[in-house]
C-alpha cells in the first residue's frame, strides 16, 4: 500500500486523475448543484441559500403526483426487467442453448437505440390503432388495455433498460465456480435448494446492481413518458420544462436533487443487499456447468426468444417503418422502398462517423480514468472513498439535460472554453459515464489478491511495470464489458448532446433527432437502423479484436 | 507486452488530442444558425443562401425552441450562435435582450403585426390554432365547432390538448380561450380533454388514429394530409388567433455581418415561397400566397392575440392551470 504514496508514477498518475476529477466532475456539478439552493434570478452566495425551490413538492399537488409516478414506474419497471431479465440470464448461463453470441448481441440494441424513435414505436405496435392492438380486435374481439399512463409507461421502461441487468447477472451466473453446487448436489441437496441457497445468493450482488441502474435510467428517462405517460407527469418531464420552458435552473436543478436522493436511497438498499451476501473467490479455471437435458434447453430457448422479441419489438418496428414510403393509418405501410435510405445514406455515414469519434474517445477517457480511480479507492491509502465515490456517481445520476446546462455555464466562457470544439462533448459524455466503467473496474480490482502486487514488487518490478503486466491484464476482461455498454449507450444520447453539440461535429442522435421533430418519423427510422447496425458490427469487431466473443466477455 | 505498451502510450496521445478536435473552418465566413424549423425547410434555405452568397457558410445547430433558447441563455456571456429561426414569437418576446435590433432590408413587405415593434424579430409564418379531426373516428359533421364546444359530454376523452405548462402553442390556445371565455369554461375544458406532454402529439396521434381530434396549428393537419392521413382542419367559429413564429439576430453573435445577410435572406420573398411550397404555412409577407389547400383567411373569424400580454400573464395563467390540473 505504500506504493501509491511513493512511486513517483503512481504520484503523478493519480495527480492527473485528481485534476480531471476537479476540472470535470467536482467544478460544473457543485455549481449546477448549488443553483438548487438560491432563488431563480439571483447569485449563488451564501447570504442568499433558500430551500424555496424544494417548496413545490409540498405546495404543489402535481409535483407530489410526479413524484410518486417516478417512484411507482421507475420501481416497477425495475421489478418487471429483474422478473423477466433473470431468468432469462440463468437459461442463457446455466442452459445449452443455441446461438448464444447472437442471443447475447441481440439483447445490446434497446441499449443502442436513441431513445424517442422506439417510444413512438410502441404507439404503432401497442397503441389504440396500433399492429397488435388491431389484430387482437380482429381476431379474438379482445381490446388491450390503453398503453397511455402509467403501465404503458412501466412496460416501455423495463423492456428498454433490462439488457443492463440482463447481462450483468448473465456474466455472474455463467463465472461464478460450479464446485460449490456440486459439493451441494453431491451431498444430497434437491436442485430447488441448491438454487435458494447457493445460487441465487451468489447472483444477488449482481441482481441488485443490474436492479439499481435500471433504476437509475427508468427515474432519468424523459422520451417514454412524454410519449406514452398521456397526462402523467414525472420527474424528468418537470424538469425539462422548468429547464426548456422557463430556463429556472433553480428549479431544475432541486428536481433533480429529489431525483438523486431517490437514487440514494436505492443504493442504501442495495447495500444491505450486499452485505447479506457471499462471496467466494472468483477466477476459477473452468466456467459453470450448463444443462443439456432436452427439456430444460427447450423451455430456455423459448423463454429467451420470448423476452428478446418482447424486448426488440420497437427495433423491429423502427425497421419496418424505414422501409416504408407511405404509412398513414392502415395497420401496415401501403408502399415500401429505399428511398429513406437513399436520401439518408451521406448523412448518416458522415453523423455516425462523428458519434464514433465522440463516444469512442469518451469511453476511452472512462476506462483510463475510471481504472484509475478504481484502483486508487480500492488500494490507496484515501480517507475520502466515499467522496470519491459520490463524486463519480452522481453525475450517472443526474439528468443529461443538467449536465448539459451546467456544463454549457461552466465551459462555454472563463478560464476553460470548451464550446464549439469536439472535446465538450466528449467529456460531458465521459462525465455522465465514468462511474459504470468505475464500478466495473472497482468490482474487478477488489476481486485480485493483493499478494500478487506485493509478490511483482518483491520481484523487483516498479509500480507502472506491475500495473501494465499484472493489473490491467487482470481487471481488462470486465472493462472491456463495461466500455462497450458505455459506448453503446453513447451512441444515442440527446438530452445533454442537443445543449452542447457544434455543426462540425453532430452526432447521428442529433441527425435522427432532427427528423424526429421534423415529424419525419420514416426517415429517423432508416438512421436509427443504420445506427443499431453499425453500433452492432463495432461492438461484434471490438470483441474479435480483443480475441474475445461475446458470450466471453459479458461473464 | 508490448502491444499493451504501445496501446497505452497512443491512448494517452489519443485523449490529449481530443481537445484540438475542433475541426478547421474552411469557408472565409461563416454563420451559425439555431433552427427550430424543419430540416427539409432549412436545407432549402441554406441551399438558396449559399447560391447567393459563394463566400459564406451556414452552420447549423438544430433541436426544440426551448432547446436551443437555453442554449442561448446560458451562453449570454460568450454568444456562439447569430440567429435564432423558428421559435414562437412569445418565446423572442420573454427575454428581447437576447437579441439585436436590425431593420431589415425587406421590413416594408411584412405585415406590422408580425414585425416587433423595435425590429428585435420579424415574422415567419403566422398559423391559425385549429381542430384537427381524424374523419375515420369522428365524422365531419359531429366535430366541435367552437372551443366552447369542447366543453360538452360527448367529448371526453376524445380531445388531445399539449399541456399549456410544457408547450408554446398550448400556451396560446389557453390565453385564447380565457380571453374568450375566462377560466369558467376553461376548468370544464381542463375537465374534460386530454393533456400530454409533447405539442407535436396533438397532431401525430389524431393523423395516426389514436385519439379522434386535438389541437393543434393549421400547418401540421395540412402536412399529415399530404401525408395520407384521413384528417381535416376545424376552424372554430368563436375566433381563432394568428399565431407568429419568427427569426431574430442573437446579440453580440460571433459574426454580426453575416447573420444581418442571412436574416435578410430569411425575409426574402424568394425565402417565403419556400416556406409556403415546402412546409405549407401562411408566410408573413404581405406579398406572398398562402399554401393552396389552406382555408382563406376571409373564410376564418380571426381574433387578436397580444403577445405581449400572453408573456406578461403567463406565469400567473399557467399557475392557474396547473391548480385545476392537478386535481383531476
Amino acid at each position: 500500500m505504500r506504493r501509491l504514496t511513493g512511486d513517483p508514477v503512481a504520484i503523478l498518475v493519480g495527480g492527473m486523475a485528481l485534476v480531471v476529477a476537479l476540472v470535470f466532475l467536482v467544478y460544473p456539478l457543485v455549481n449546477g448543484l448549488l443553483l438548487a439552493f438560491v432563488r431563480n434570478g439571483s447569485d449563488i452566495s451564501l447570504a442568499n441559500l433558500t430551500l424555496v425551490n424544494f417548496e413545490r413538492f409540498f405546495v404543489s399537488t402535481s409535483y407530489r403526483h410526479a413524484f410518486m409516478n417516478s417512484i411507482v414506474t421507475s420501481g416497477g419497471a425495475t421489478l418487471l426487467a429483474a422478473a423477466l431479465g433473470v431468468p432469462m440470464a440463468f437459461a442463457v448461463a446455466r442452459v445449452e442453448i443455441a446461438w448464444r453470441p447472437v442471443v447475447l448481441a441481440l439483447s445490446v440494441i434497446p441499449l443502442i437505440a436513441p431513445p424517442f424513435i422506439g417510444a413512438y414505436a410502441w404507439v404503432r405496435i401497442l397503441g389504440n390503432n396500433g399492429i397488435v392492438t388491431q389484430l387482437l380486435i380482429e381476431y379474438l374481439g379482445v381490446r388491450p388495455p390503453p398503453i397511455y399512463g402509467i403501465w404503458g409507461v412501466t412496460i416501455a421502461l423495463a423492456l428498454s433498460y433490462l439488457p443492463y441487468l440482463f447481462l450483468m447477472v448473465q456474466g455472474t451466473l455463467a463465472a461464478s465456480d460450479p464446485t460449490i453446487e456440486e459439493a451441494a448436489r453431491m451431498t444430497g441437496a434437491s436442485s430447488p435448494r441448491i438454487l435458494r441457497t447457493i445460487t441465487l445468493p451468489l447472483a444477488a450482488p449482481a441482481i441488485a446492481a443490474g436492479m439499481l441502474v435500471v433504476f437509475i435510467k427508468a427515474l432519468g428517462d424523459f422520451g417514454v413518458p412524454s410519449i406514452l405517460g398521456g397526462e402523467m407527469q414525472v420527474l424528468p418531464t418537470l424538469i425539462y420544462y422548468q429547464i426548456h420552458g422557463f430556463f429556472n435552473l433553480n428549479a431544475g436543478s432541486a428536481i433533480a436533487i429529489v431525483n438523486v436522493l431517490l437514487t440514494i436511497m436505492g443504493l442504501g438498499l442495495l447495500a444491505l443487499v450486499n452485505r447479506r451476501s457471499v462471496s467466494t473467490l472468483t477466477g476459477s479455471s473452468r466456467g459453470s456447468v450448463r444443462a443439456r437435458g432436452v427439456g430444460s434447453r427447450i423451455a430456455a430457448n423459448v423463454y429467451i426468444w420470448f423476452v428478446l422479441i418482447l424486448a426488440l419489438l420497437p427495433q423491429a418496428l423502427v425497421a419496418l417503418y424505414s422501409f416504408s414510403l407511405r404509412w398513414g393509418d392502415t395497420l401496415l405501410p401501403s408502399s415500401y422502398g429505399l428511398d429513406n435510405y437513399r436520401s439518408m445514406a451521406s448523412e448518416a455515414f458522415t453523423t455516425m462517423g462523428n458519434s464514433i469519434v465522440l463516444s469512442g474517445l469518451a469511453t476511452l477517457c472512462c476506462v483510463i480514468f475510471g481504472a484509475i480511480a478504481a484502483y486508487a479507492t480500492a488500494r490507496g491509502r484515501i480517507a475520502a472513498k466515499w467522496a470519491i465515490d459520490l463524486t463519480i456517481m452522481l453525475p450517472f445520476v443526474l439528468p443529461g439535460l443538467v449536465v448539459g446546462v451546467v456544463y454549457l455555464g461552466a465551459f462555454n466562457d472563463g478560464p476553460l472554453v470548451l464550446t464549439g470544439t469536439a472535446a465538450i462533448l466528449i467529456f460531458a459524455y465521459f462525465t455522465r459515464r465514468v462511474a459504470f466503467v468505475f464500478r466495473s473496474a472497482a468490482t474487478a480490482v477488489a476481486q485480485i489478491d493483493t499478494k500478487i502486487e506485493e509478490a511483482s514488487t518483491v520481484c523487483g518490478a516498479s509500480w507502472g511495470t506491475t500495473m501494465r503486466r499484472i493489473m490491467v491484464p487482470l481487471v481488462a476482461p470486465g472493462l472491456l464489458a463495461a466500455s462497450i455498454l458505455v459506448f453503446a449507450t453513447l451512441i444515442g444520447e440527446i438530452s445533454a448532446t442537443v445543449l452542447l453539440y457544434s455543426a462540425n461535429w453532430k452526432p447521428i442522435s442529433i441527425a435522427i433527432y432532427e427528423r424526429v421533430l421534423g415529424n419525419e418519423l420514416a426517415r429517423a427510422s432508416a438512421l436509427g437502423t443504420i445506427c443499431n447496425l453499425a453500433t452492432l458490427a463495432l461492438i461484434l469487431m471490438a470483441s474479435r479484436l480483443a480475441g474475445r466473443s461475446m458470450s466471453d466477455m459479458f461473464r | 507486452m508490448m502491444t499493451n505498451r504501445r496501446v497505452f502510450l497512443s491512448t494517452l496521445a489519443a485523449v490529449g488530442a481530443a481537445p484540438m478536435l475542433a475541426k478547421p473552418v474552411m469557408a472565409a465566413e461563416t454563420v451559425v444558425v439555431y433552427s427550430a424549423i424543419s430540416t427539409k425547410l432549412m436545407q432549402a434555405f441554406v441551399e438558396s443562401f449559399q447560391k447567393l452568397n459563394p463566400g459564406t457558410t451556414v452552420q447549423v445547430i438544430s433541436g426544440g425552441s426551448g432547446e436551443l433558447l437555453t442554449r442561448i441563455k446560458a451562453e449570454r456571456n460568450n454568444p456562439r450562435g447569430d440567429i435564432l429561426l423558428g421559435p414562437d414569437a412569445d418565446t423572442f418576446d420573454s427575454d428581447l435582450g437576447l437579441f439585436a435590433s436590425y431593420v431589415s432590408k425587406e421590413a416594408a413587405a411584412f405585415d406590422p403585426a408580425a414585425v416587433q415593434k423595435d425590429h428585435k424579430y420579424s415574422g415567419l409564418s403566422t398559423n391559425f390554432q385549429v381542430f384537427i379531426v381524424n374523419t375515420k373516428l369522428m365524422p365531419l359533421d359531429q366535430t366541435p365547432k367552437t372551443w366552447k364546444d369542447l366543453v360538452k359530454p360527448e367529448f371526453k376523452g376524445k380531445v388531445l390538448m399539449a399541456n399549456p405548462a410544457q408547450s408554446g402553442s398550448a400556451f396560446s390556445q389557453l390565453h385564447q380561450i380565457l380571453a374568450l371565455y375566462g377560466w369558467d369554461v376553461m376548468d370544464q375544458i381542463i375537465a374534460n380533454a386530454t393533456f400530454v406532454s409533447s405539442s407535436k402529439l396533438a397532431f401525430q396521434n389524431i393523423a395516426k388514429g389514436e385519439i379522434p381530434l386535438g389541437l393543434t396549428s393549421e400547418f401540421n393537419v395540412l402536412q399529415s394530409k399530404a401525408d395520407g392521413d384521413p384528417v381535416e382542419a376545424v376552424y372554430p367559429q368563436d375566433g381563432t388567433a394568428l399565431i407568429v413564429d419568427a427569426s431574430a439576430i442573437i446579440a453580440n453573435g460571433p459574426n454580426p455581418e453575416a447573420a444581418k445577410r442571412f436574416i435578410d435572406f430569411v425575409n426574402s420573398k424568394q425565402a417565403h415561397e419556400l416556406l409556403v411550397s415546402i412546409d405549407k404555412r401562411r408566410s408573413a409577407r404581405k406579398d406572398v400566397a398562402p399554401p393552396p389547400g389552406l382555408t382563406p383567411i376571409s373564410a376564418i373569424k380571426v381574433v387578436p392575440y397580444d403577445t405581449v400580454s400572453a408573456a406578461k400573464d403567463k406565469g400567473r395563467e399557467l399557475e392557474r392551470f396547473d391548480q385545476a390540473f392537478s386535481k383531476k
